[in-house]
């Protein structure tokens, strides 16, 4: 777990179809939902598989590594819950088809580069509500 | 036999004025609005039996009909995607009349989101349940993803890094777009044209793909437009322009500004198929278009529709805005009221006025000899014709 820098953040919207994802956070883990039927990830998560309709979904602990796919930095308006402008990304897993909006931390805009290695890590809200965010692999992140 | 849904038209056009703070509550502006769409058309609130908006506009169905006296409404729809869906009212009220379900539609958008509650500006939570499903609201909140602007840059951004395109290219569709409203007397903007300069010292919304200039701004005001038959528009008061072709789509994953989870969220997937069927069902290519209106709420949505169109290749946007093409005597005039950014954000409405003014030869920058302009929202869009 990282220091904590963004203690201000707010809480992700709870609903009964995404709540579990925040509440692996809690528990050190990025997960995503997987088809008991048919195997497919998907993300975001949904009620059923589109694929096969099934309702039987398996919470699954990705490995966490990844790359940035976009990034920008945020400065204005000024996002509600971080006292330095955020950098915002896109990062895709390294499982394959799947990409998630999250910060990368620890870092600075020029340090990101399209398709740079990152590895997952985890950041509390004002709340104390757990969170995905990425660091650079590349700068000695180690999970 | 003949496609009915190449056989409507837009009998009226009305608007209130753009303004940071219109003074008035939600619903008169729709009223007024509709009053003057209307007015222009030759028709009283009887003549209405279907009225159509799309999500986002706060104005109640039943209070709207009760204040302007609509006797009985047999058509009604409230399309999704925000501002995607304000081309695709167009197509849903042609499907009706085509159909016989109603006879004469009317579309309206009235809002006061710059004096009432800063549409754009970042969200704690979502308001409305409608809104609630929106990736951005549950993935993009507690990351600082808040507002539309970003969620149009965050995809943006790879397509700067796959063609080598930086904030201050944007800034050549933004800089044009300022000098149509510059001229426009309707426009928020009228009288402020910019330069590149001021373009590249604007502040970053989102580094280094957004700046101040490249986004819409808030606005107060109100836009209606009468749909009906071809048949019976020409009995009408107004000139009325036809309605060439609609289409619309909603491609599976897509959203919009927020296609984050599709195969390639580069291009924009639901104007591709829309370019399509529109092209199709109106019997016209690209080259035919004299005038292009495209939903730009930010200026990375104009580079990713112009390449839906096919108005010029993949990563040929920019090249082709900086050639002139988009200049009053390029070859394809674009957003040439100003736009979104430029006149006012309506949503997208305004588009539609300013189409019909064209067709009409009246629009503050005319295009000579105007005949066919498109207009997309992504989701949706039409072709209007001279008729
Ligand atoms: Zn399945």
């Amino acid at each position: 777990m990282s220091e904590q820098r963004h203690s201000k953040r707010l809480d992700p919207m709870s609903t009964r179809n995404t709540d579990w994802f925040w509440e692996e956070a809690a528990e050190g883990r990025l997960s995503i939902q997987k088809c008991g039927q048919c195997g497919a990830l998907h993300h975001p998560p949904r009620p059923i598989c589109p694929e096969c309709h099934s309702a039987d979904r398996e919470l699954t602990p990705m490995s966490g590594r990844g790359t940035i796919y976009s990034f920008m930095r945020v400065s204005y308006p000024p996002p509600i819950g971080f006292d330095e402008p955020p950098l915002i990304a896109l990062v895709e897993l390294e499982e394959g088809g799947i990409r998630l909006i999250t910060n990368i931390v620890d870092a600075s805009l020029e340090d990101l580069a399209n398709d740079a290695p990152v590895i997952v890590d985890f950041e509390k809200t004002a709340k104390g509500r757990s969170l995905p965010v990425f660091r650079l692999a590349a700068k000695g992140g180690g999970a | 036999m003949t496609n009915l849904m190449t056989q409507c038209a837009i009998a009226g056009i009305g608007q209130t004025e753009f303004s940071t703070n219109s003074g008035r509550s939600e619903l008169r502006v729709a009223c007024d609005a509709i009053l003057a769409a209307l007015a222009d058309a030759g028709l009283t609130a009887k003549d209405i039996d279907g009225i159509v908006t799309y999500t986002i506009d706060n104005n109640d169905e039943v209070s709207l009909q009760r204040a302007l006296g609509i006797e009985d409404v047999k058509y009604s729809v409230r399309l999704p995607l925000g501002g995607g869906g304000s081309a695709a009212t167009i197509h849903h009220a042609c499907a009706a009349i085509a159909s016989g379900a109603a006879s004469t539609v009317v579309i309206w958008r009235a809002m006061n989101e710059r004096s009432e509650y800063r549409f754009g500006q970042p969200k704690e939570a979502p308001s409305g349940s409608r809104i609630n499903d929106m990736t951005f609201t549950i993935w993009g909140i507690p990351y600082g993803l808040q507002f539309p602007g970003a969620c149009s840059a965050l995809g943006f951004q790879r397509y700067m890094h796959k063609y080598g395109v930086t904030n201050e290219d944007l800034g050549h569709i933004v800089v044009q777009q300022r000098t149509y409203a510059s001229t426009n007397p309707l426009a928020r903007f009228y009288g402020k044209p910019i330069t590149l300069d001021d373009h590249q010292n604007s502040k970053w919304i989102a580094e280094p793909v957004l700046r101040l200039f490249d986004c819409c701004q808030e606005s107060d005001g109100g836009v209606a437009l009468i749909v009906t038959s071809r048949e019976r528009a020409r009995d009408m008061k107004g000139e009325h322009v036809r309605i060439l072709g609609s289409a619309f789509s909603m491609p599976g994953n897509t959203e919009p500004l927020t296609s984050y989870y599709t195969q390639d969220p580069i291009i924009m997937r639901e104007a591709e198929i829309v370019a399509g069927r529109l092209y199709e069902v109106a019997g016209v290519g690209p080259k035919d278009i004299d005038v292009a209106l495209l939903y730009d709420a930010f200026s990375p949505e104009v580079v990713r529709q112009l390449e839906a169109f096919r108005f010029c290749g993949p990563g040929e946007a920019i090249d082709f805005v900086k050639s002139g093409a988009i200049a009053l005597d390029g070859e394809l005039p674009l957003n040439t009221n100003g736009g979104l950014i430029g006149e006012a954000y309506i949503h997208g409405l305004n588009m539609v006025t300013e189409g019909v003014r064209q067709l009409r030869g009246q629009a503050a920058n005319q295009r000579e000899g105007a005949e066919l302009v498109l207009f997309s929202s992504g989701n949706g869009a039409l072709i209007l014709a001279k008729d």
